[in-house]
């Protein structure tokens, strides 16, 4: 599904990410740990393309992003790290605009936002304007926008940031059934304990490079996740 | 007490010097400090093309003063002869009050109340008194540059036809800061009254746009319209209006303190002056901290229905709507950069009903410089629409939304042109109607001027079309220029809206470039109509337009396009 061979991307003469290759096939949610700074959201961002990088290629459905943006972007959802959506609309004009540039028809718009929007509480704010939200309201509004053309990637930096528990745990079933569907997600945490116990794969980035990945148990091991991140950690430090 | 102030002191310079660098960036930097990422800079082209538009910008604000000279320079000395020299002052300071107050109470609201970082400073142990006062320094400092395109040629004409003299400089430079603060007291109330009416409403936008023309309309009629009398009078007589104005005590003591210094008048300036200052000044401090925090949000109401809603639109649809509701929802956006709008409807109406006066005057100048006049004239009010400019920068930190979408980014700039379109031929349709009566009921005057003449049927024919179809080209051309402007200085780090709709680097570039694309048609036109027809002048317009507009589509697709990507 999506398929990162040795990227690379330097702001001036730093490496944000070098060499990463990375790949996450249908039905696998891939958490994506690292410190700040490590070079995740550039990742993210350069798969979704919204941001260009330096060298290799990365790949959605064997679509290449850089030569074919528009297709990529048809097959996949980005949910940014803070959610800056469009203030001056309401929720559900902002879903509409979203439906429209996907070309959602009217069926499938109405079913899926009444559908996420009873699942995360937010039908009764869905008409007021998105200035009023709260930041845990516009990062349910923004993980809707991303679900309602049913994508078959979805890209997420730290997604379950700002919402509350309940949230958070429909969320993670929603992960899930999407994979089980046979779609995949990759996303950015720092919380590992969602990611142990919600990803099939993980991957780990320090200072841009890709330090380990592979299947939850292939890394973990008999540790827990925490204990092997911080021995990459301290490894690729030299303590 | 002491330790209380030196930390207010400390603070207030703080955020002063955050303040200045900010300005200081802008300056330098066209950008407004804002480098796309991974974009290398282009080093001395870049800095050269820095310095070209802050010479354009330079040449622009002479010509400015230079226009404001020529109505000081017939002035100054017949009022001197007459031994009116304070009334000369006092309308200096009339126009210098009113320009500031025009050049900055559109932005009063957004300055003080709507800047990004209030919820943050507001939570910092600084007093809402120095936030203020910081915010209203910056304002002060747009004021005074507003006014010295005033108070500098007014004094230059006066030095220049009287002679210099040091107590006139230095009176009148205390006066013009002091001239600054009331302007800033009269913006700040403004503000202050919007920003508590609109927490409490939901069309907050619509409300703000609405009691900010009627206060500037009502400023303007008061002092405006004033102003046009005394200036009728002037010249038949002067001490008629110099009793009127005199009889006014503190235009006449604002007046005689810029010229003789008189302790009197001194005093009863700096108290008209100051004294609605302080006045404001307290009201704003003692209620800052309210007001930013809830005009900051609305209150959310529960419940209200949305199904049906689901309206299916085309992609470009759906763009447009989204432009159009960002624009909807700022009042600094369609106040600053869409009053053009209401100057082409007022200006079609005012033509319209004024058609029995301004009919007469107009056939004096003969059918052809009709025509040549009546586009120059819409070109200049189009010119003031810049909603395209300032467009790609508002979008900022939502940037990302369109740019994860399988959208093309041509369709996402071809929305931003087409909204100015959507705002703009209505107008000009309606505008161009009434010039063309004007046209067609033309009747030659019998004291017609030199060089003014009819038209032949063939060339009234060709006017007529030109009429509906030059400011049409004219606005898209216009609207085109000022998104690629749009694009090349992008500001993508702003904390008000304001600093991209008011003095963005694109908005100021877009001005001065819409000034051209008008100006020089109408030049050429002005000094050929002798010598060649004007409607096949302006038919060689037209296609030059085309063409022009075609460049720029062109323009668009390649690097304008790149440019848009590059933007993260």
């Amino acid at each position: 599904m999506l398929q990162i061979e040795r990227l690379s991307k330097y702001y001036g003469d730093r490496a944000a990410v070098k060499d990463l290759s990375l790949t996450i096939s249908p039905g696998e949610i891939c958490a994506f740990i690292g410190h700040n700074g490590a070079g995740k959201t550039t990742t993210l961002r350069a798969a979704c393309g919204l941001l260009r990088f330096d060298a290799g290629e990365i790949r959605v459905n064997g679509i290449s992003i850089r030569e074919n943006p528009l297709a990529c972007k048809r097959a996949l959802s980005y949910i940014p790290d803070t959610p800056d959506l469009y203030a001056y609309l309401t929720g559900v004009k902002y879903l509409s605009f979203v439906a429209d540039i996907y070309g959602v028809g009217a069926r499938d718009r109405a079913e899926r936002i009444e559908k996420y929007a009873a699942l995360f509480g937010l039908q009764d704010d869905l008409a007021q304007p998105i200035s009023s939200y709260s930041h845990g309201m516009k990062q349910k509004l923004a993980i809707i926008s991303a679900l309602l053309h049913a994508p078959k990637l979805i890209l997420m930096d730290e997604p379950f940031v700002g919402l509350d528990p309940i949230a958070a745990h429909n969320l993670k079933t929603i992960m899930r059934e999407h994979c089980d569907a046979g779609g995949a997600i990759f996303f950015s945490t720092h919380v590992l304990e969602v990611a142990e116990k919600l990803c099939d794969k993980v991957a780990i980035i320090r200072h841009g490079a890709l330090v380990a990945s592979g299947t939850m148990e292939t890394i973990r091991g008999d540790h827990s996740l925490e204990d092997v991140f911080l021995e990459l950690s301290r490894e690729t430090e030299g303590v | 007490m002491e330790k209380r102030m030196t930390i207010w002191r400390v603070q207030l310079f703080a955020l002063m010097r955050v303040l200045l660098s900010g300005f200081r960036v802008r300056l330098v930097n066209p950008n407004g400090g804002y480098r796309s990422v991974g974009k290398k800079s282009s080093g001395l082209l870049s800095r050269l093309g820095g310095i070209g538009v802050i010479l354009l910008l330079a040449c622009a604000a002479v010509s400015v003063m230079f226009l404001l000279g020529t109505s000081f320079y017939t002035l100054v000395e017949p009022l001197h002869l007459l031994g009116l020299d304070w009334m000369y002052m006092s309308l200096v300071w009339i126009v210098c009050a009113f320009v500031m107050l025009f050049g900055t109470v559109f932005l009063a609201k957004a300055m003080l109340y709507e800047a990004k970082d209030n919820a943050r400073l507001l939570v910092m142990p600084i007093s809402p008194t120095v936030i203020l006062c910081a915010r209203m320094l910056s304002l002060y400092l747009l004021n005074l540059i507003w006014g010295a395109f005033v108070l500098c040629p007014a004094l230059v004409c006066r030095f220049w036809l009287i002679g210099f003299s040091m107590g006139i400089l230095i009176r009148s430079i205390l006066i013009y800061l002091l001239i600054g603060l009331f302007s800033l007291a009269l913006s700040g109330l403004l503000g202050w009254v919007l920003a508590r009416i609109s927490a409490h409403i939901r069309n907050k936008s619509l409300v703000t746009v609405v009691l900010s023309l009627a206060f500037i309309g009502a400023y303007y009629y008061c002092v405006g319209t004033g102003f046009s009398r005394v200036m009728e009078l002037l010249l038949n007589e002067s001490h008629a209006v110099a009793e009127a104005l005199g009889a006014f005590a503190p235009l006449y003591h604002l007046g005689m303190a810029s010229v003789s210094g008189e302790a009197v008048s001194v005093a009863v300036s700096a108290a008209t002056l100051l004294v609605p200052f302080v006045l404001v000044s307290m009201l704003l401090s003692a209620t800052f901290g309210a007001t930013a925090t809830a005009s900051g949000s609305s209150r959310l109401r529960k419940g209200a229905g949305y199904v049906g809603r689901y309206r299916v639109r085309s992609v470009e649809r759906a763009l447009l709507l989204r432009e159009n509701a960002r624009l909807l929802s700022s009042s600094v956006y369609l106040l600053n950069a869409g009053i053009g709008v209401a100057f082409l409807v007022a200006g079609a109406i005012y033509m319209l009903i004024k058609y029995d006066t301004l009919a007469p005057i107009l056939a004096m100048l003969g059918q052809d410089t009709l025509l040549a006049l009546f586009l120059g004239g819409a070109g200049m009010l189009l010119g003031t629409v810049l909603f395209t400019a300032p467009s790609v920068s508002l979008d900022a930190k939502t940037l990302w939304v369109l740019r994860s979408m399988p959208v093309p980014p041509m369709k996402i700039l071809c929305a931003k042109w087409r909204l100015h379109l959507l705002w703009c031929t209505g107008p000009l349709l309606m505008l161009s109607g009434v010039g063309c009566m004007y046209l067609l009921r033309y009747t030659p005057s019998a004291q017609m001027l030199d060089g003014g003449r009819v038209l032949s049927g063939a060339e009234l024919a060709l006017s007529v079309v030109l009429i509906f179809v030059l400011p049409q080209l004219c606005s898209v051309l216009c609207s085109g220029v000022g998104l690629l402007l749009g694009l090349r200085f992008p500001n993508l780090q702003w904390t008000t809206e304001a600093q991209v709709v008011k003095q963005g680097m694109a908005v100021l570039t877009a001005m001065v470039s819409n000034l051209a694309l008008v100006g020089i048609p109408a030049l050429s036109v002005w000094y050929l109509r002798t010598d060649i027809s004007v409607p096949l002048l302006l038919l060689a317009w037209t296609a030059v337009f085309a063409v022009g507009i075609y460049a720029v589509y062109r323009v668009l697709l390649c690097w304008g396009v790149a440019a848009f990507e590059r933007l993260s």
